[in-house]
């Protein structure tokens, strides 16, 4: 079997786990990841409204007013930056936030819980652009070394939100707050759940190949079985084709072989009653000359015949017996003849000891099997030999006979009342042609695309086993030939085989 | 040549005209031969082909026609059933070598035949053969022509009983169907049934199965031709074989021989014309001589026997109190011996 079930069924199974299962987790990730960002995004912002609170109008405020003046590296130096940075530590002891920068309207770093990046100018940065437009903006960042509040800090995930601050009087925008806090512990969580889910998922795909392996395999099991089963049958239906057409052949022949059989056996039995009876009349000859010979010239001998007179009176030789018993016995000769062609041209025709690829002449085999053919179909149908000269070809005469045979005997069968057969043979060129013509009825158009395929049969059941013509097929195809079909409904049908000169592939058994 | 010199030899009888055989066969070696063998006794005229035959036929008069039936043109049975329209009183005898089902098949039911005879004939067994077909087609020399199909009324008026023997209930069905109120319909589903109605007498048409339950019933066909030639007897059978319709006909003279299913139309053509014949048979009996059958051997009888004892053994078992199948069983050779004069 060319299409191995297991092996396919375990390649697609695969991938599509590989891209079930990843697609899985990436959406699972990203999901996460999301809920997370907005949770931590609003708990910033809870925050920031805390800082708010304890700092914005106390310090932050007037800190804005009072550096609006200030230039970018005095920013430091401002004398509230100290105290704003107590409070701050104070706050954030102890929480996830890691740092807070506020920023004026113009992109400067007013404060920051880191003191030396004070004054450092953001306000290129996408985060600060959107906040200070009105929108909160929340990302999250990767940092392989992260200054926090007291120490350095490695490899961290940080939520890092710039949350836009109003003056409390007017409602309008007057700096943006960023702060950042510390989701590493929440994303390792969400890979371990990743990891947990991806081992589950990977046991319930196992699980589910599993399943799918042993009925795939019983599956397979069972169509190899069938397939050996079919081939079986099939190879048992080719047995009974050659069988049913053996006994078809044996029927013909032996009618052939009982006609000389029966004359012959007719005239042996007449003529040995009939040679019985010139018995007594050659004893009486041959007593008579040996008196003859016994006898000098000129003499004279008296016969007494008293004894003899009664068994010699009663001869009566008809010589035109005697010229019938040796038309009899020739009769007998020709009967032989033919009984010894018969078997001479069935042993040409099975072949079955001789080598399998032999250089034939396939005018020789065609008139064997036309022969053999004529014993098993009807008298009303002609058998017309057109013979072209044609060069011995390689191939193997047992097979290519069983085609022509069955290819005769079908053109026969499709005759109704009187027909011919014609079988031409001709050279063209690079190969041999071999037309079976018949005057019977046709081969329906609806079945005519069917004939070649196996098991399809327009005979009664048990007449025709739907093989002769896929085998005639097989053979013809294995010599490196074609067979090829034309019709016409009530007019006849034609079958043509070319083989080639020089055989491109050596015929199987 | 050599009978006439025989017959100056002997002035003083008469000779009787020597009865008129034809042979017709393709291969010329066998017209030959046929013609050394009949010659001595016969006045032997050979034709290659049936149209030829039927030329001479429609010309002379002949007692017996043997025919091959594989030729070119025209089949055996194709011209025997050609001649038998031309001379219905000439004996058709088929010789072949070729056991065509289909062809045996016409022989009986469309060519009638006298005798089916096989390649290679038995030389000392097919003069025998000829001879007697000869001297039962010599004397009745009428012309004879198959009976008229009986009108309704006649039918009636026959009063036929017609013996159907099968174990299928379909065909009996059938056959009750076909032939309506016409005749009387008498149903047995075995053969010691049969024999029982046998004794009763007055059969007209046996329809037959050529196997019922165990028992061989073609023997019963054989056996009753040999005593009550006028019962008419009608084949529907689920198998056949060349070898098997040929010994019914040699042995049986069966009138028709239909493999099952039959079309019920069929089967009313064939019992009408059955009816028909049984009254021909029964009005002239001189026209049994033509059904002459061969003789039945010993054997096949002493078979038939012991396939009833058999089967009136089981029939026993089946129903021990079934007073039927208790005398069918006793006294068996008397039951048999009575109907078959054994």
């Amino acid at each position: 079997m060319h299409f191995r079930l297991v092996r396919y069924v375990t390649l697609t199974s695969l991938a599509f786990f590989l891209i079930a299962g990843g697609g899985l987790a990436y959406f699972y990730r990203s999901m996460s990841i999301d809920n997370m960002l907005r949770l931590q995004e609003s708990s910033n912002v809870n925050l920031t409204r805390v800082f708010a609170n304890n700092l914005w109008n106390a310090h932050f405020l007037p800190l804005l007013e009072e550096t609006t003046a200030t230039a970018a590296p005095d920013l430091g130096k401002n004398s509230r930056i100290q105290e704003i940075h107590r409070n701050t530590l104070e706050l954030m002891r102890g929480s996830s936030t890691y740092k807070i920068k506020v920023y004026d309207l113009r992109g400067r770093t007013i404060y920051s819980s880191e003191l030396k990046q004070i004054g450092e100018d953001k306000s290129a940065n996408a985060g600060f652009v959107g906040a200070s437009a009105g929108t909160i903006k929340t990302e999250l960042v990767h940092k392989e070394k992260f200054s926090a509040f007291e120490n350095v800090v490695e490899n961290r995930d940080l939520i890092q939100s710039y949350i836009p601050q109003n003056d409390p009087k007017s409602g309008k925008i007057v700096g943006v707050f960023e702060i950042y806090s510390d989701v590493t512990p929440f994303l390792a969580e969400i890979g371990d759940t990743e990891q947990r889910l991806g081992v589950i998922v990977a046991l319930a795909f196992g699980a589910l190949y599993l399943v799918l392996f042993v009925i795939v395999r019983n599956a397979e099991k069972i169509l190899k079985t069938q397939h050996r089963e079919r081939e079986l049958a099939q190879q048992q239906l080719a047995q009974s084709e050659k069988m049913a057409s053996l006994g078809q052949l044996v029927a013909g022949v032996s009618h052939q072989l009982n006609t000389p059989i029966g004359f012959s056996l007719n005239n042996v039995t007449l003529a040995i009653d009939a040679t019985r009876s010139f018995l007594l009349p050659l004893r009486v000859a041959d007593r008579l000359a040996k008196l003859v010979r016994d006898t000098p010239p000129a003499e004279r001998v008296i016969l007494n015949m008293t004894e003899a007179r009664q068994h010699v009176s009663s001869i009566t030789v008809n010589e035109k017996d005697g010229e019938m018993i040796i038309e009899m016995l020739g009769d007998v000769l020709q009967g032989l003849e033919q009984m010894r062609e018969l078997v001479e041209n069935l042993l040409d025709f099975t072949r079955l000891d001789r080598a399998k690829v032999i250089d034939a002449d396939i005018n020789a085999a065609l008139h064997t099997v036309v022969y053999v053919a004529k014993s098993a179909i009807p008298t009303r149908v002609q058998i017309i030999e057109e013979f072209g000269v044609l060069p011995a070809i390689e191939c193997n005469p047992s097979q290519l006979n069983q085609v022509f045979l069955n290819l005769i005997t079908n053109a026969a069968q499709s005759i109704p009342d009187a027909g011919t057969v014609t079988v031409r043979t001709k050279h063209e060129r690079d190969h041999i042609r071999i037309d079976v013509i018949d005057t019977g009825t046709g081969i329906p158009a609806d079945a005519l695309p069917h004939i070649f395929e196996s098991y399809f049969t327009t005979k009664p059941k048990g007449v025709g086993t739907g093989l002769g013509l896929p085998i005639a097929r097989d053979i013809v195809r294995s010599h490196g030939g074609e067979i090829r079909v034309e019709t016409a409904e009530g007019e006849g049908t034609t079958f043509t085989i070319t083989l080639p000169l020089v055989a491109r592939t050596a015929s199987a058994d | 040549m050599t009978s006439a010199t025989l017959s100056m030899s002997m002035p003083g009888s008469p000779t009787p005209p020597r009865s008129r055989v034809l042979c017709v066969d393709d291969e010329p070696n066998v017209l030959r031969a046929l013609n050394w063998l009949l010659q001595k006794d016969f006045d032997v005229t050979t034709a290659a082909s049936g149209h030829d035959g039927l030329k001479l036929v429609r010309e002379a008069s002949f007692d017996v026609i043997i025919s091959d039936q594989r030729m070119p043109e025209m089949s055996g049975v194709d011209f025997l059933r050609e001649a038998r329209a031309i001379s219905p009183r000439a004996m058709r005898i088929l010789l072949t070598g070729y056991s065509d089902m289909q062809a045996i098949l016409r022989s009986v039911n469309e060519s009638e035949i006298f005798r089916y005879v096989n390649k290679p004939w038995n030389v000392a067994d097919l003069p025998k053969v000829v001879a007697q077909a000869a001297e039962i087609a010599r004397s009745l020399p009428e012309i004879l022509s198959d009976p008229e199909p009986l009108e309704d009324a006649a039918l009636v008026a026959s009063a036929a009983r017609i013996l159907v023997i099968d174990d299928n209930p379909e065909v009996h069905a059938q056959a009750e169907l076909a032939i309506g109120d016409l005749a009387e319909v008498l149903h047995t589903s075995s053969v010691l049934d049969a024999l029982q109605q046998l004794q009763n007498g007055n059969i007209s048409v046996i329809v037959t199965e050529t196997r019922i339950g165990t028992v061989d019933s073609t023997r019963l066909i054989r056996l009753l031709k040999q005593r009550y030639p006028e019962i008419v007897t009608v084949v529907l059978a689920e198998e056949s074989g060349a070898d098997l319709v040929s010994s019914l006909i040699n042995q049986g003279q069966i009138y028709r021989f239909v493999p099952k299913p039959i079309k019920s139309g069929y089967l009313k053509i064939i019992l009408r014309s059955a009816i028909a014949k049984h009254e021909q048979l029964k009005q002239d009996p001189a026209l049994l001589r033509r059904h002459q059958v061969e003789a039945v051997s010993e054997a096949c009888t002493n078979a038939f026997e012991a396939d009833l004892r058999s089967a009136a053994k089981a029939v026993n078992l089946d129903a021990e109190n079934d007073s039927g199948g208790v005398k069918a069983a006793q006294g068996f050779g008397g039951f048999l011996r009575r109907l078959f004069g054994h």
